[in-house]
């Protein structure tokens, strides 16, 4: 408890002193940094007019479908290249060097081949998230002690059923951490799709930060840079930790 | 109930023939009803191996290993395996890793499965501990576990793998009277591996000695009554004889002169 009054105590001092450096003493321009006060002014208006609950849709629905995307065909080349020493000589190897591709390498091909479009988008985002989560999903399953599967052939369990009810629950924490850190590389695959590609009318926070810096106004950027970080901690908590929670309850771990 | 004749296997790296490891050289013994064997001998004297064919998860170069008449063709629940890790499914409960070995006995309904559960749970003594995790449970009540849960299918045989190294002494000892126990009240006919000699004698009504490269070197029965006790003398005196065998053979395997 007196942890985290003093966490609290700190942070507020921070932003305090942020305050003074900027509205309270001027010493720093708000063309570079701007005011607590004039970022969370900002953020309110913005959430009140609708601009930033409209964007925060978009991005979210494309966030949503390119992840879902992106972490069904990794889970898919994962189980594939965890049981195919030909797949592993082939696409394990593209995945090992496309994964260490930043994804934004991959937004002049998206528009040269989508156009502006949502399909750029996700094709970023897919690109941006696939290749970590095979990599990962192929190393959760290889490391499954092969004793578990014996333990379970002995009893009779065979083929199918070994994988669906002793190596793909073993595999479960590794699983996680692949879908995290696929979530991990899709949000900031996204933000750098959508920072390239502009889709008018169906504004997302990236190109709301990116007319934020055209348009010189800092307090917009800060207020959609805090946006982005909140949406990033939200699903921590709503998506994975849960899974965490009850790993660590039934499994110890 | 279990013949093994010529029994023999050889581990090769592919392609070079030169390393070959002999892991079985013509084994044979056989196993009657209801008897506890132990196999005895050195690390690396191919005594895993031999369960492992025995249990059906490798495939034997040569020879033949009958069970119950039937060739072994691959693993089947009538052969049983325990390891030296319990290797429990840490997702499930205690009760429902006993019940996942009952899955494949398709003549049991659902509620005769949870009741023999339950009963082999009480046999090896874990009666209060259904809804444990298995991380809450220390290694020799994991073993008892396993031990539940290859007993629940009625396996014709049980085959142990060194069920008992990875615990301390204590767990061992109490473990070794609760295995008198149970392998007499359930009849069951069980092929033990060890390298602990008073652990065998302790335990099995026969003892049999294997020496690098994976041959039968000695074949004796152990005639004292049941229960044992691990410090009795004529046990220990009977240990005795039976190391007398293995020290016939040094480190490499290799027969000493005289």
């Amino acid at each position: 408890m007196t942890t985290r009054l003093l966490s609290l105590g700190i942070g507020l001092i921070a932003l305090g002193l942020w305050q003074a450096a900027t509205d309270g003493l001027g010493l720093v321009s708000p063309l570079l940094l701007p005011s607590p006060a004039a970022t969370c002014s900002y953020l309110i208006d913005s959430i009140m007019d609708g601009l930033f609950p409209g964007a925060l849709l978009v991005t979210i629905k494309r966030l949503m479908t390119g992840y879902g995307l992106g972490l069904t065909l990794g889970l898919i080349m994962g189980l594939m290249l965890s049981v195919s020493p030909v797949a592993r000589g082939t696409l394990g190897l593209t995945a090992l060097g496309l994964q260490t591709l930043p994804s934004v390498c991959w937004a002049p091909l998206a528009i040269l081949w989508f156009g502006q479009t949502e399909a750029a988008m996700y094709f970023v985002v897919v690109m941006g998230s696939v290749w970590a989560v095979a990599m990962a999903t192929e190393n959760a399953v290889s490391s499954v002690p092969p004793i578990y599967a014996r333990a379970a052939q002995v009893m009779g369990s065979r083929g199918w059923h070994t994988w669906r009810t002793v190596i793909l629950p073993m595999a479960l924490p590794g699983l996680l951490s692949g879908a995290k850190l696929g979530w991990a590389f899709a949000w900031r695959s996204l933000m750098a799709a959508e920072i390239y590609v502009t889709i008018i009318r169906r504004f997302g926070l990236g190109q709301l930060l990116h007319f934020g810096r055209e348009l010189n106004a800092m307090e917009q950027v800060a207020a959609v840079m805090i946006v982005i970080i909140a949406v990033g901690l939200i699903t921590d908590r709503l998506l994975f930790r849960p899974i965490e929670r009850y790993l660590k309850r039934t499994r110890g771990l | 109930m279990l013949v093994i004749q010529g029994l023999g296997k050889t581990f090769r790296k592919a392609a070079k023939a030169t390393q070959a490891v002999q892991a079985l050289d013509s084994v044979s013994f056989s196993v009657d009803e209801g008897e506890y064997v132990c196999l005895l001998g050195r690390s690396g004297c191919g005594k895993s191996t031999l369960l492992g064919i025995l249990a059906g998860l490798i495939a034997p170069d040569e020879g033949l290993a009958l069970c119950r008449g039937t060739s072994i063709q691959g693993p089947d629940r009538h052969r049983m395996l325990m390891f030296q890790e319990a290797a429990l499914f840490p997702w499930l409960n205690v009760f429902n890793n006993v019940l996942y070995s009952l899955k494949f006995v398709h003549e049991l309904s659902k509620g005769q499965k949870c009741e023999r559960a339950e009963s082999f749970l009480d046999l090896v003594g874990l009666a209060d501990y259904h809804h444990f995790r298995i991380h809450e449970l220390s290694g020799g009540m994991r073993q008892r576990v396993a031990l539940a849960r290859a007993l629940a299918p009625d396996p014709d045989i049980l085959l142990m793998d060194e069920p008992f190294s990875a615990l301390d002494a204590m767990t061992r000892e109490q473990l070794y009277t609760d295995m008198q126990r149970i392998w007499r009240t359930t009849n069951k006919t069980i092929l033990m591996v060890t390298h602990n000699v008073r652990e065998a004698v302790c335990l099995g009504t026969r003892v049999l000695v294997m020496e690098r490269p994976g041959r039968v070197i000695a074949d004796e029965k152990v005639l004292l009554p049941y229960p044992r006790a691990m410090n009795d003398t004529a046990l220990v005196r009977a240990a005795a004889d039976i190391s007398g065998h293995l020290q016939k053979t040094d480190e490499h395997g290799q027969e000493k002169a005289g």
